[in-house]
């Protein structure tokens, strides 16, 4: 198990040293990042200055070893706009983003679990075919169109809700919903199918025989059988709930992270937008290994399977 | 396994009457969203011809006019217009058009290309393989979306080429997964292996013998990766990285209808409503090919 844990770290360096690569390779071989952000008429002589001064003109190999010394350094680059740290534009949009997508991952599971288990319990009923129609539809919605459709009925047509704004805890309700529909649909499907799967199987068949009524069956057995391959799916989220934050932030005008991004990709600041883009693969890489290790604690059959369990 | 699908292959290749039986027995939702979905080619292809309007003229005596409206020209607009005046069903059939330019386009290089690189896995094995593999892990690991953005942030917006192929690699990991996986399979089942004793070359062996074997396989995934391409283009779009002015997709419409909300909902509306009906109609459509497909999922068994 040990061999596992540690593999498992080994494997999430080695992406996160992959990514940084890939961005580095990217910012350096895809376009030429000075005159990329220059205006189309400036003076050769200033773009020649400009790569001196941040030694584009050195070998490729000694760049890529100064970008990571800077990155261990914590120096992620400067925006060109006002000279800032790219770290600390970043960082002081964290919170915000961090708000949405926590709620939106509750959501998620709040509401996709039930929709799951109802419908799983109540299969082939119209209550199971209703789930699984909404299900789809959810599925099927662009945030980008939810958002505006939100937009229109809760802020136009009723005047329930104000279309922008971050500071009241009610002006997360759509965002979050833009966010996690598409998820709790993909969950509440996903969590049908696994408790399906764990209804039909001889040992439900065993615990009916030992006179267990169906509420018990359902909470104390086939909900914790089933909720265990729902945990890779949580940790797909992760990256479907990142993606669509920069969609959902740029409809609300939600002042984080993915908005930010758009913003540094129209303007070209690549100093953001190389820190955000490390900053996302480095959450996501970090909440599979999260995935993987819970999978150890509360599946045992993993224990035995990874070779030295503790059996 | 590998003989049950080819089997499977061999059964299903009884001609267009029995796609069309299959069809036929389809539920009607099915058919709806398939009728939908030719619907949306048939104006992707006829659309220069059937727009009443060009999408591009502005008339500033018609702007905002309402659907069913008529303008002070007498121009009529079925769908209405929007804050220029433009016709709006003229500009959403030009969207249509290139919507699904890019995703046709796009999906079918994301498949020929990741389906490639599974090839080359499975044909080459050893440190070829690992280097593939690691790169599939690590695409799996990233939202997609988050690479494409910071290709455009170097390459800059406005390359249309560019950003096909950008938006068409899209999910090419899972074509390569696919075709590595079953390649290794059907190699360990023996027929390339004597089909190459019968003196046939690489090329032959891979797109005669081995191809037709996993091609179930690859549709299921384009069907489930089409309506992805679509999303993501029409999302790129949308937040003004993807297609550029004065062309228009179906997200650039929705961006601009996002300012008349409170004034002009149809702008929204309309292009709002296309794209949602087209990817519903692919989910729809898409399982039902599983089914259909995919003897291991079927409803049928």
């Amino acid at each position: 198990m040990t061999g596992f844990v540690i593999r498992k770290i080994l494997r999430t360096l080695f992406t996160l040293f992959l990514v940084v690569t890939f961005v580095f390779f990217v910012l350096r071989l895809t376009g030429d990042p000075v005159s990329a952000m220059m205006p189309d008429d400036t003076d050769p002589a200033i773009l020649d200055e400009l790569r001196k001064q941040w030694g584009l003109d050195r070998p490729l190999g000694i760049q890529y070893v100064e970008y990571w010394r800077n990155l261990f350094q914590g120096d992620f680059g400067n925006a060109y706009r006002d000279g800032r740290p790219a770290l600390e534009i970043v960082a002081e949009r964290i919170p915000a983003t961090l708000k949405l997508t926590l709620t939106a991952f509750a959501f998620i599971v709040i509401a996709g679990f039930p929709l799951g288990i109802v419908a799983a319990v109540k299969r082939g009923t119209a209550i199971d075919r209703g789930i699984m129609t909404i299900s789809v539809t959810g599925f099927s919605l662009p945030n980008f169109f939810l958002g505006i459709l939100l937009i229109f009925l809760l802020s136009v047509t009723f005047r329930l809700l104000p279309a922008y704004g971050s500071d009241h805890w009610y002006n997360l309700i759509m965002p979050v919903i833009t966010l996690g529909t598409a998820g709790a649909a993909v969950i509440a499907r996903f969590v049908r199918s696994s408790m399906l799967e764990v209804l039909n199987s001889p040992y439900i068949r065993a615990c009916r025989a030992r006179g267990m009524t169906e509420r018990e069956i359902i909470w104390t057995v086939a909900l914790p059988n089933a909720s265990i391959p729902t945990i890779t799916i949580l940790g797909f989220m992760v990256g479907t709930i990142i993606g669509g934050s920069i969609v959902t932030e740029t409809v609300f005008a939600w002042p984080g992270i993915g908005r930010l991004l758009i913003d540094a990709v129209t303007s070209r600041e690549l100093a953001v937008v190389q820190t955000v883009v490390m900053m996302t693969a480095a959450s996501m890489v970090f909440a599979n290994l999260a995935v993987d290790l819970l999978y150890l604690v509360i599946d045992p059959r993993r224990r035995y399977a990874s070779g030295t369990g503790e059996q | 396994m590998a003989f049950a699908e080819a089997t499977e292959t061999i059964e299903r290749r009884s001609g267009l009457r029995t796609v069309l039986a299959r069809v036929s027995v389809a539920p009607l939702i099915v058919k709806m969203a398939m009728a939908w979905l030719i619907l949306v080619l048939f104006i992707a292809v006829t659309a220069h011809w059937i727009m009443p309007y060009d999408y591009q003229q502005t008339a500033l005596l018609s702007r905002l006019l309402p659907p069913g409206a008529t303008g002070p020209a007498g121009d009529f607009h079925i769908l209405g217009t929007d804050h220029l005046g433009r016709d709006l069903l003229s500009r959403l059939f030009s969207s249509i058009q290139l919507t699904m330019l890019v995703a046709v386009f796009g999906t079918v290089f994301g498949a020929i290309v990741g389906s490639c690189i599974g090839f080359v896995a499975a044909r080459f094995r050893g440190w070829v393989d690992d280097i593939i593999m690691v790169l599939v892990d690590f695409q799996a690991s990233m939202p997609f979306v988050i690479i494409a953005l910071s290709v455009i942030a170097v390459m800059g917006t406005g390359n249309m080429l560019l950003f096909i192929l950008l938006v068409g690699f899209q999910g090419w990991e899972r074509y390569a997964r696919i075709s590595r996986g079953m390649t290794l399979s059907a190699v360990n089942h023996g027929y390339a292996a004597s089909i190459r004793l019968l003196g046939a070359g690489t090329m032959r062996v891979y797109l005669r013998h081995i191809l037709p074997n996993i091609l179930a396989a690859l549709v299921v995934q384009v069907s489930i990766n089409f309506p992805e391409t679509v999303i993501l283009e029409t999302s790129m779009s949308f937040l003004g990285v993807g297609i550029q002015p004065p062309n228009t997709s179906l997200g650039n419409l929705l961006s601009y209808g996002r300012d008349y909300l409170l004034n002009a909902w149809w702008i929204a509306g309309v292009p709002g409503c296309a794209i949602f009906f087209t990817t519903l109609s692919m989910s729809v459509v898409g399982d039902w090919l599983r089914d259909e497909l995919d003897p291991t999922t079927s409803s049928r068994a």
